[in-house]
């Protein structure tokens, strides 16, 4: 069981790390307006219009 | 071109009928309207046909599909008004340049709300060129907006929006909104914080409970206590920083504050623990601590959002000044942003647009609307070298007016200041909350030691454990986390019926109120007279005739408010029937109108006003009025009444059904009037308010007097600024609409607009919430009056009152939630 001594303050890195990763999308204005991207998702791009999206299909 | 305009096969959906405009969806003025290419289009102008056009030539068709019908924007019809928007003082406020050849703007746009309009707007791009890019924000109503300048004016974006619809304005209110987003982000970062360290020390904490009841090797146990403790330590030292604010506020205060009993449970059980870990005791209680934090900022957030949201709302709501302003520059007149005018400026007033100034009329003379201001129905007259304060509105003729205070600095900008600084934080955790969570502490640490002196004989461990267990096992959830929720819930719910709560005062003392006073004028009544009788000298049956003199007369005056009554009420029985022409047509202040009229060589003298002026001392041969307190217009030819109109300030539709609603629950209603007794007492009858509860012809300060002299709290409803003191006086003052000025600053709560069916909508609403907030409350006295005897009485050991606590707190929160919420959902 001394494992734990290693596995534990590991476990904690890695929550640290997720973490920060929050830290940063609150302090990168992710968290700023929380209405709109749930309207903008409602709306189909044009497919032919937007190259990158038929990429991504392909 | 327009033959490859794509046929819509949603037009007719979005188009029922062919009296409204494919593109704006106004009505079309008869004979106005312009043909689209389409055989189902049809629009009220070239503009809207062009937009429509330009929509689906760039493929933007499927606006008309997402757009929601119910809430179009009324274009203005005055054409190019943004020209303020070039404006160097505009510009160098508003737009950054992000490098030499482009800039950035933020501009406002009030109403946009649904995924059309930010669809619409963020194609702005393929619309127009030389915008580069469009970001919108519902959440502040806000759109972000890249262009070329070289190429493209500024000017010309908003009309382009404007055409489309939005009406964009400058962000007045750009530094209140970024102090808002920075608060928002420092309360998110704290919660992310004390969400993970509670995650944390609950996972670890999970093994320590194993090990309490199945045996643990000493050094794994005190290796996660330590862990625990690190986890704690940004908890306790950085997510917890608002409540030891808070505390130490009211401390200094010498006032008691909801976040004192927190701070005290946060840092007493984080250094007992503490204690704990360095000397190797059994129990830590981290994960207790690091809940309890998270909980409270869930709470918090909760109640910034919503507050946010009224204020933004509320600036919305005080944004009555004009956006630019006609300066006189030369002999010249040049349109400039609002922000640019300076003391001393001499700017022109439109009818139909408000003064944006206090100041002096230097040429021209016009009437005034300052109902908004002071309450006041009646117009004013102005004429030169009088004052006009900010906001008035010009019902008349153009004047120019010598700005003297501009803006925030006038009278009616200071008081819009005000307001939208009204609901803080500490308006809504209420002075009860607060004195009671001073009680709270005060019993805890007592009770606390009084345990620790009683057990004290089996030994100090024992006895300290016990104290423990009180300190932890308290909760003051109930007191912190439960009333910011469903005040939260209570105000979102307000504003949807349009109105401002600024304090809870109303739910929390619902219970206890036992009388409601009503102003009468614009309260219980609309203070639109309305005419119930049209009646004739006895035996003489109505001539159309007469009736056309009547408007003819009218007509010469309409902007009396009796005038307005009259005409629409003749306006209904006389069709066809021209107006004769009548010459020498005057009003005469306080009696009526009086025209001639010359017919078959003869001259006829028609006059229209109160009763004793117009049948001029002669018989009123037979007329009764059918209610003394009814006003009487009458009709006169050469001195002989002819007809008499019996007219009636109407009382609201919904006010009986809310004057009932009060009296069943037992709650006495009284009207304070500066009315004549005889009309106050005629309502009161119709609403079956006893006689000693109407009191009429008061002045303001009798008003608040009368309120005085009543046992038990009492609401006062009012509009006007002879409502002040009484509003004051009274321990809920509600203020509606008419009377902005006034009641923005002296009332507790604001209506907006119709308000006797509002306030019975806010009275039923109030009575769920007050309930709420008592079964919380009582709820949580009950568990800490049994959780902390149980303590006292040794059968909690520290942890199971960790346990227990951490319930009480999800207990709270969610019972809040759903008070606060679900039940909100349903009753809309």
């Amino acid at each position: 069981m001394e494992i734990v001594f290693l596995l534990l303050p590991l476990s904690l890195v890695i929550a640290a790390a997720a973490l920060g990763g929050y830290l940063w999308s609150v302090r990168s204005g992710q968290y700023d307006d929380l209405d709109t991207p749930a309207h903008r998702m409602l709306i189909d791009e044009d497919v032919k219009s937007d190259e990158s999206e038929v990429r991504d299909v392909e | 071109m327009t033959s490859q305009l794509p046929k819509s096969s949603l037009e007719q959906d979005v188009l029922p009928d062919t009296s409204r405009c494919s593109h704006c969806g106004l009505e079309i003025v008869g004979g106005q309207a312009v043909r689209g290419s389409d055989p189902d289009t049809v629009f009220c102008c070239k503009g809207c046909r062009l937009v429509y056009r330009t929509l689906h030539e760039f493929g933007l068709g499927k606006f008309y599909e997402l757009r929601d019908d119910s809430e179009l924007r009324t274009a203005d019809p005055r054409g190019n008004r943004f020209g303020y928007f070039d404006h160097d003082d505009f510009i160098h406020r508003h737009v950054h340049s992000l490098s030499r050849d482009l800039s950035e703007v933020r501009l406002a746009i009030p109403g946009i709300h649904c995924a059309a309009c930010v669809w619409v707007l963020e194609k702005l791009p393929q619309v127009l060129a030389g915008v580069t890019h469009t970001r919108v924000n519902l959440s502040d109503g806000t759109i972000v907006l890249t262009y070329i300048p070289s190429e493209v004016k500024l000017s010309e974006i908003a009309q382009t929006l404007d055409s489309l619809g939005y009406t964009p304005a400058p962000l007045s209110l750009d530094e209140r909104l970024k102090q808002r987003r920075k608060l928002k982000r420092a309360l998110l970062l704290r919660l992310g914080v004390a969400a993970a360290t509670a995650g944390n020390t609950m996972i670890i904490s999970v093994s320590l409970y194993q090990g309490y009841f199945s045996g643990m090797e000493l050094k794994y146990r005190d290796f996660f206590h330590w862990i625990s403790l690190i986890i704690a330590l940004p908890c306790v030292f950085y997510a917890a920083i608002p409540f030891y604010r808070g505390a130490l506020a009211g401390l200094l205060a010498k006032r008691p504050h909801v976040d004192m009993p927190i701070s005290l449970g946060i840092l007493f059980s984080f250094f007992l623990s503490v204690h704990a870990t360095v000397s190797g005791l059994e129990y830590v209680y981290f994960e207790s601590v690091c809940a309890l934090v998270f909980l409270l900022l869930i709470g918090r957030y909760v109640q910034q959002e919503v507050l946010a949201g009224v204020q933004s709302k509320l600036s919305q709501a005080a944004t009555f000044f004009p956006l630019s302003v006609l300066r006189k520059s030369g002999g010249e007149f040049e349109e400039i942003p609002l922000e640019a005018l300076r003391v001393g400026d001499e700017i022109k007033v439109l009818p139909g647009e408000r003064a944006p100034a206090d100041g002096i009329v230097v040429e021209g003379s016009t009437h005034l609307d300052l109902s908004v201001l002071s309450g006041e129905s009646a117009p004013v007259s102005i004429a030169q070298e009088q004052e006009v304060p900010a906001g008035a509105l010009n019902l008349e003729s153009a004047f120019l007016l010598e700005a003297r205070s501009i803006g925030r600095d006038s009278r009616v900008g200071k008081l819009l200041e005000q307001l939208q600084e009204a609901p803080t934080e500490s308006s809504s955790s209420s002075r009860l909350i607060n004195s009671l969570s001073g009680y709270f502490v005060i019993t805890v640490l007592v009770l606390g030691f009084l345990g620790f002196l009683a057990w004290l004989p089996t030994g100090i461990p024992h006895a300290f454990e016990v104290m423990v267990a009180v300190f932890v096992v308290s909760c003051p959830c109930a007191l912190a986390l439960g009333p910011p929720l469903i005040f939260s819930g209570a105000t979102r719910k307000a504003l949807s019926l349009g109105i401002f709560l600024k304090n809870m005062k109303l739910f929390e003392e619902r219970k206890q109120i036992r009388q409601v006073f009503f102003d009468k004028t614009g309260t219980l009544t609309t203070g639109a007279f309305e005419v119930v009788g049209c009646n004739t000298a006895a035996g003489e049956s109505v001539e159309p005739e007469w009736l056309s003199h009547v408007l003819a007369l009218e007509e010469g005056v309409a902007s009396h408010p009796l005038a307005h009554t009259l005409l629409s009420y003749v306006r209904e029985r006389v069709c066809d029937i021209s107006a004769p022409q009548l010459r020498d047509l005057s009003y005469i202040s306080g009696c009526g109108v009086v025209g001639k009229e010359d017919r078959k060589g003869r001259t006829y003298t028609w006059k229209l006003g109160s009763l004793s002026w117009a049948i001029d001392g002669e018989s009123t041969r037979g007329f009764e009025a059918t209610n003394s307190a009814h006003t009487v217009v009458c009709l006169s030819c050469n001195g002989v009444p002819k007809l008499f109109f019996e007219l009636q300030d109407t009382l609201h539709p919904e006010t009986t059904q809310v004057v009932q609603q009060l009296r069943k629950e037992g709650v006495a209603v009284g009207i304070l009037s500066g009315d004549r007794q005889e009309v106050v007492s005629h309502v009161a009858e119709q609403l079956g308010i006893a006689p000693e509860f109407a009191h009429g012809g008061l002045l303001p300060q009798q008003k608040a007097e009368c309120i005085a002299s009543t046992k038990g709290r009492s609401i006062f409803v009012g509009d006007g600024a002879n409502d002040v003191a009484a509003l004051l006086e009274a321990d809920i003052g509600i203020g509606l609409r008419s009377g902005v000025e006034v009641c923005l600053e002296n009332a507790d709560i604001f209506i907006s607009e119709d308000g006797m069916k509002r306030f019975g909508l806010l009275w039923s609403y109030a009575k769920k919430v007050s309930r709420a907030l008592q079964r919380n409350v009582v709820v949580s006295i009950a568990y800490n009056i049994g959780g902390v005897s149980l303590a006292l009485a040794g059968y909690i050991t520290p942890l199971f009152a960790a346990l227990l606590m951490s319930i009480s707190s999800l207990s709270v929160l969610f019972s809040s939630l759903w008070i606060a919420y679900a039940s909100t959902d349903k009753s809309s």
